[in-house]
């Protein structure tokens, strides 16, 4: 069954063709939600919004991509979303005190291993350059679809991915090379 | 390590990032229809609070809009006009209070008043007027009054400050007592036109003369009226209205009985004293056109 007939038959109103489709992409985006979160319940909720989303706009899919990437594109948005308020909120309700002792990226200050500098370096990424470097390399999607999940020209796409393992590559430098040493 | 090397090996670790466990696929679903089937009330509620809001939006515009617009003409020249308007629109026209302010008003205001001269009232008309007259003397008294304590504080009847000019035509900032000005000289002058055209074309009838003794004798209260205000503030429009007074006087004494002496009384004041041509200098150009008469 192609994507079409499959929406043409959520449209309808088929609630297996809809159970069909959310079994067919539900994976996929709870990986990627779950990549951005890193947190099981906010994977969740990211999901399930994201279907939800999926569900109500049905009508809007024209068949231009493919359901997975316009799935793709919902989910990225509602998880980037999604972690901006969070993070918000994380921010509001921390004390002071810890706020003011917390350093510009959350890195750790003695990591065990380069496993560990690495995940705490990609968290410290900014806001623009962790969602590519996630999604190119982490999860292995394409600069066009990077592209068209984000709303950005694949020249910016891999400009950011470029920009982002500059950093991490930096940021693991002198730990590896003590490593090495 | 170099930079290949470290490269290799932060991707294959990069792998390990957020390493997602198995997805609840079943709590997720319940959880998606359970939120779906919720959606309708949750719309519905949406749209009904989008044009709540848009509603109470548009009304606010609008209050804001009705309140500035208030303000604007409580503070601008035009506050004075429209007082005086609404304070004696409820007064009937028989009085020089009533006469003025119909002038100064609309002319819409002045439909059914004493200053509407082609109108010549029936008994019944004359009663509803009457009554209209009697009902209404308790709010012209406190018109009035008001007028008496504006003038206490300075402020001539009608709220007009005493300092500014009033003389007509001459550019200035248009005060509503200037516009009952000229709008008085307006009337009167089709009304000397008119009678000038008429006794000079065709012998006139009772009914017309009466017509003319009317409405003159309208013009005549007012006349007076603004002699006893500010306007005599100003010679030249003093030394005018005391020539209207009294060609107007003539002109309501006038009937169609009446010898040829007082009609030729009348042209004589008329032709003396240049009332016509001063009336037609002062009035601003448009003014004659507005008044209805």
């Amino acid at each position: 069954m192609t994507d079409q007939q499959l929406v043409a038959r959520c449209l309808a109103g088929d609630r297996s063709a809809e159970r069909a489709l959310y079994d067919a992409h539900v994976d996929r985006v709870f990986r990627l939600a779950y990549r951005m979160a890193g947190d099981t319940d906010l994977a969740q909720d990211f999901t399930q919004e994201t279907f939800i989303r999926a569900f109500d706009r049905l009508g809007q899919y024209r068949g231009e991509a493919s359901l997975a990437t316009w799935l793709h594109t919902i989910a990225t948005s509602v998880s980037l979303n999604g972690m901006r308020s969070v993070t918000r909120l994380r921010t509001r309700s921390a004390p002071e005190e810890e706020l003011v002792d917390l350093p510009s990226h959350h890195v750790p200050t003695a990591p065990h291993d380069l496993r560990e500098r690495l995940h705490a370096a990609i968290d410290g990424l900014s806001t623009k350059l962790r969602p590519v470097f996630v999604m190119h390399d982490v999860e292995g999607y394409t600069h066009d679809e990077i592209g068209t999940m984000l709303g950005i020209p694949i020249g910016t796409s891999k400009a950011r991915l470029f920009d982002a393992r500059a950093k991490l590559r930096a940021a693991l430098a002198l730990f590896a090379g003590d490593t090495i040493s | 390590m170099n930079d290949h090397e470290l490269d290799d090996q932060m991707r294959r670790l990069a792998h390990s990032y957020n390493e997602p466990p198995v997805p609840p696929r079943d709590e997720m679903w319940a959880q998606i229809e359970r939120a779906r089937a919720r959606p309708a009330i949750v719309t519905a509620t949406g749209r009904r609070m989008y044009w709540l809001r848009m509603g109470a939006g548009i009304a606010a515009v609008l209050v804001i809009g009705i309140g500035i617009g208030r303000l604007s003409r409580q503070a601008g020249p035009g506050a004075s006009s429209s007082r005086i308007a609404s304070a004696s629109s409820l007064a009937a026209t028989d009085t020089p209070a009533g006469g003025i302010a119909a002038l100064a008003g609309s002319g819409k205001e002045q439909v059914g008043t004493g200053s509407q001269p082609a109108a010549v009232l029936t008994g019944a008309e004359s009663a509803t007027s009457a009554n209209r007259v009697r009902a209404t003397r308790a709010d012209r008294l406190d018109a009035l009054q008001a007028g008496r304590t504006a003038s206490t504080r300075g402020l001539t009847t009608y709220g007009v400050p005493r300092g500014v000019q009033g003389t007509v035509g001459d550019g200035s900032e248009m005060s509503a007592n200037r516009l009952a000005v000229i709008e008085h000289m307006a009337h009167a002058e089709v009304l000397l036109t008119s009678f000038l055209a008429e006794s000079r074309t065709s012998p006139s009838d009772a009914r017309t003369a009466a017509q003319f003794a009317l409405l003159s004798r309208d013009l005549l209260k007012t006349t007076r009226l603004l002699l006893a205000t500010r306007t005599s503030d100003d010679p030249a429009l003093t030394r005018l209205l005391e020539d209207l007074e009294l060609v107007l006087m003539q002109i309501s004494q006038y009937s169609s009985e009446g010898r040829r002496g007082d009609l030729d009384a009348i042209n004589q004041s008329l032709d003396r004293r240049n009332v016509l041509p001063k009336l037609r200098s002062a009035i601003p150009a448009g003014a004659s056109a507005s008044t209805g008469i």
